[in-house]
């Protein structure tokens, strides 16, 4: 019996001392980064580039940007906000959060994107519309309009088509934008509106066609960079976003960077 | 890719909520195994409310209860100058939060089938009533404290929904094992959340497993 007693305090005594390493410390130059979804994969390469020039840690955290923004306002610790839209930062503004600088980052596209076997593969944008006026298809991924910027312009554009909501129950939701893209490869789904910027990934290669929606059919998808902390490693990381190294990324991604900076 | 950091990060968290939950929890399932009160079917179901309720419910009442607007937040953000949501403190709070009942059900049960008469005994010989619980019923309810270790631990590396909505995921900070694999899906990576998911798969498999080995073992001992 007494077995027991010494088995049980020997495990109690290493969680204990397992506990008392306690939480994991950020080390003081680490950059935390809140980034919209669609942003994910262009701002790894951009990170990796920037780890590679001076030696600083960026982390980032990706998901819708009204979700993030929630998560901002209730204090999470990050230091460079990468939202894609006005809206997020106008309610950081709204409710006093500090804001030490901001301005337009980038323009980002929407498109069709037609999973392999979709029963739309292989048509162009013309009979696509037909097709969805019709309610000829399964499902419908697109991001929530509540929370994802592209989710509004998905919606924007679908209207401006006249295909907007004909089927409610065919609709399917993605928290993020990426979420949608996630549906969209996971089968049973004919049609994505997902970022044009994910035709260059390579985990998406072969798995269906894009097809471009034109940009007058939606506001411009506007992605911002914003700086919440004033700190020296946080301020370098928001300045090489604006850096050639950085616009040619997005740029290669199918973001436009050519821009006024009045928006 | 495996995300270490994560991984690491789970091991953690599992670690200090089953080190900081098991003392709370041994007081209440021995009170809850051996007093009659007023009320005691309320206290046993309020702790048995995290089993049954969505970890949206539960992360909601914590988001509000915690959050930067709430008194509760305000005063650890003035103490500590760092917010409680969002952050590993706060996980660490909802972990034990909705733990509770993965620790007291198993500890309580173990507790109930020590006979009354033999802590009687124990104090008719002069034990005082913390040697009793030291020397007597520790080792008797030794089963059901180890169940409440390996369930705690096994539960916390797997919880996802009230860690997503409580913590964020945040890398090195809240992002978890769970929420790493949920991450990586939504990246359309899906060999490293292939990968994660086994890793998990088996750590739960292999605590679990021990637990019912170490169990097996002292019954035989016992029963023998």
């Amino acid at each position: 019996m007494n077995q027991g007693i010494r088995g049980c305090i020997a495990v109690l005594f290493i969680l204990y001392c397992i506990t008392w390493i306690g939480p994991p410390v950020r080390a003081e130059e680490t950059v935390l980064v809140a980034a919209a979804a669609n942003l994910s994969h262009t701002l790894e390469e951009i990170i990796a580039r920037y780890e590679d020039h001076t030696g600083n840690k960026v982390r980032a955290s990706y998901g819708a940007s009204g979700n993030l923004t929630q998560q901002v306002l209730q204090g999470a610790p990050f230091q460079v906000f990468l939202p894609a839209d006005r809206k997020s930062l106008d309610r950081l503004q709204m409710k006093n959060h500090s804001i030490v600088a901001s301005n337009v980052l980038a323009r980002g596209r929407i498109g069709f994107f037609v999973p392999r076997d979709s029963s739309l593969a292989g048509q162009d944008l013309k009979s696509l519309l037909h097709a969805l006026q019709n309610g000829k298809y399964r499902r419908l991924a697109l991001a929530n309009p509540e929370t994802a910027p592209y989710g509004v312009a998905a919606m924007e554009a679908l209207q401006k088509a006249g295909v907007w909501v004909l089927e409610e129950d065919k609709l399917l939701l993605g928290e993020s934008v990426a979420q949608a893209m996630q549906f969209a490869l996971s089968g049973g789904v004919d049609l994505g509106v997902v970022p044009l910027s994910y035709a260059s990934l390579p985990e998406v290669a072969g798995k269906g066609e894009f097809l471009e929606i034109p940009e007058n059919w939606h506001q411009p998808l506007l992605q911002y960079r914003v700086l919440l902390v004033d700190t020296a490693p946080a301020r370098g990381f928001y300045e090489f976003l604006s850096s050639p190294t950085a616009k040619e990324i997005l740029k290669y991604h199918g973001y436009e960077t050519q821009l006024t900076n009045d928006h | 890719m495996m995300d270490w950091q994560a991984l690491q990060l789970s091991l953690l968290l599992g670690c200090s909520t089953a080190a900081l939950l098991l003392p709370c929890a041994i007081i209440i399932a021995r009170w809850l195994a051996w007093r009659r009160f007023r009320g005691r079917n309320l206290a046993q179901a309020a702790i048995a409310l995290p089993l049954i309720l969505p970890p949206t419910v539960l992360g909601y009442y914590l988001l509000t209860v915690l959050g930067n607007q709430s008194p509760v937040g305000e005063a650890f953000n003035a103490l500590f100058d760092e917010s409680l949501v969002f952050s590993f403190q706060g996980l660490l709070l909802a972990s034990f939060i909705f733990n509770i009942p993965f620790a007291v059900q198993p500890m309580q049960n173990a507790f109930r089938t020590i006979p009354d008469d033999l802590r009687e005994a124990a104090w008719c010989c002069g034990l005082s009533g913390w040697r009793t619980f030291w020397k007597i019923e520790l080792p008797l309810a030794w089963p059901g404290v180890l169940s409440a270790l390996v369930l705690t631990f096994a539960h916390t590396l797997g919880e996802f929904g009230v860690v997503l909505m409580v913590g964020g995921n945040i890398p090195g900070e809240t992002r978890t094992i769970a929420i790493a694999i949920y991450d990586r899906v939504q990246a359309f990576d899906n060999r490293s959340a292939g990968l994660m998911s086994a890793t998990l798969l088996l750590i739960s498999m292999a605590a679990i497993t021990l637990m019912y080995a170490f169990n097996d073992r002292l019954d035989r001992r016992r029963g023998g």
